[in-house]
């Protein structure tokens, strides 16, 4: 039985065109029997076209393989998709450091019409002055403050409310052009919960919103339809999701809180990012 | 020139030999798909100059000789064919000079799909085989090792991981490539 350095060796020289013709059809016998063989000599072939294109490879063999991408339109295919994945590669190297989470946030909450991005920028500007504005409203009123009016917060524990066993944990998140996605945590005890986030919106929108918590990755691990708005200040209203702690791990996730449009369409009300923390 | 318009093919020799490669249609129809795979790597292996045409042109033919010939082992008996029609593609057209280069413009529409196709991916991936290429000056095994650590995953397991995801916006890009080119 052949190694997996000596089985390479092989492939590679098949991929060289440097095998005697009976040793040539045994290969080829080889990976039309065998699925992960012939993917691992299509590794080796990719890294092969890699090695061209980064010139990496020895004269001759460059000289070859450029011979074959003129002569065949697969692998020239194959030539010109490895120079742009170089290429692509090349470039995100020198752009600024990103996270895997952040992109998946920039993803999920790009807004493509100036409406949105106006509602979006609305939400921000409330969400700075929100704050100020709610203890404000809340001294006056003769209410306490809530300590989750505060984003970046601890949460705040409530008695059970009656439909769910769990205590309640209320967050409030600042939206993502504010904090940067990075600012808002939030912390789980151990034990099991109802997680109660608020998230702000820009009023008048306020019948049939829905939203859809994502993990970094694009998991959905709640979408809720429907979604009531109250008032938590002078001309403004928030959107209430509630969820159990045990949909929550510990991670990166965004929340997307859209509405649907008159015309059917639907559109990005706000954007906002937490993260899940185990606390003790 | 593609010589796939010479060949018509019904539904039912099709099925008859989709049921010998599995009894279980999907299983079947899985094991095509890797069986095309395979002929498209040999044909491109033995420098044919169409490699997918030659792929398509050898099933169609195997599958008529279905009706003809006592075919006991289906992926054998696709190998030898495949031969034969190699050997023909070579009588056929010889090697000649090499036709013109593809316009520069190819490089740049590549990227522009790839860019396209990555964005397609999910983050995780996206990150992961930008990451993964990243490092041209050094196929250095450390690098690899520092991605794979960071994932938690080996470096076998990473270098797989890489290559389906390869695998997989080569497809996306070859797709949108000739719906674009299709479509001018």
């Amino acid at each position: 039985m052949q190694t997996e350095s000596e089985s390479d060796d092989l492939l590679i020289r098949y991929l060289r065109r440097e095998l005697a013709e009976a040793e040539r059809d045994r290969v080829e016998e080889m990976y039309f029997a065998d699925d992960k063989l012939h993917e691992r000599l299509l590794m080796l072939e990719d890294q092969m076209i890699d090695s061209y294109v980064r010139g990496q490879l020895p004269p001759d063999e460059r000289e070859r393989l450029a011979r074959r991408a003129q002569d065949s339109t697969e692998q020239r295919r194959k030539v010109e998709f490895a120079e742009a994945l170089r290429r692509l590669a090349a470039r995100e190297a020198s752009a600024p450091p990103r996270h895997a989470w952040r992109e998946a946030l920039q993803g999920f909450l790009l807004v493509r019409t100036p409406a949105a991005r106006m509602a979006l920028a609305a939400v921000a500007v409330v969400m700075l002055l929100g704050p100020l504005i709610y203890f404000q409203y809340a001294k006056r009123a003769g209410t306490p403050g809530r300590q989750a009016a505060v984003p970046h917060t601890q949460p705040t524990v409530k008695s059970p409310a009656p439909q769910h066993a769990a205590p309640i944990l209320a967050f409030v998140l600042a939206p993502i052009e504010r904090s940067g996605g990075e600012g808002n945590r939030v912390v789980i005890p151990v034990g099991d919960y109802t997680i109660r986030l608020q998230l702000d919106v820009e009023d008048g929108k306020i019948e049939g919103l829905s939203a859809a918590i994502q993990t970094a990755e694009g998991v959905t691990v709640d979408q809720l339809n429907g979604l009531e708005t109250q008032t938590v200040g002078p001309g403004r209203r928030a959107a209430f999701l509630s969820l159990p702690s045990s949909r929550l791990r510990e991670g990166q996730y965004v929340v997307r809180l859209s509405h649907a449009a008159a015309d059917g369409t639907t559109e990005l009300v706000g954007g906002y990012s937490f993260r899940v923390e185990q606390g003790r | 020139m593609s010589r796939k318009a010479q060949f018509v093919l019904t539904q039912e020799p099709f099925d008859r030999f989709l049921a010998r490669l599995d009894t279980d249609r999907e299983e079947a129809g899985k094991k095509y798909e890797a069986l095309r795979r395979k002929l498209i790597t040999f044909f491109r292996c033995r420098d044919c100059p169409e490699a997918e045409d030659l792929t398509d042109e050898t099933i169609d033919r195997v599958i008529r000789k279905q009706g003809e010939e006592d075919i006991q082992e289906v992926i054998p008996y696709v190998l030898a064919f495949a031969r034969r029609v190699a050997s023909e593609a070579h009588r056929r057209e010889p090697p000649g000079p090499p036709p013109p280069a593809p316009p520069p413009e190819g490089g740049e529409r590549q990227l522009q799909i790839l860019d396209g196709c990555m964005d397609l991916l999910p983050p995780t991936e996206r990150a992961l085989i930008l990451d993964y290429y990243q490092h041209e000056k050094s196929q250095k095994v450390e690098d690899k090792r520092r991605i794979a650590s960071a994932m938690g995953i080996a470096p076998t397991a990473l270098r797989v991981r890489a290559y389906r995801i390869r695998r997989q916006l080569e497809n996306c890009v070859a797709r949108k490539f000739n719906e674009t080119t299709e479509g001018r």
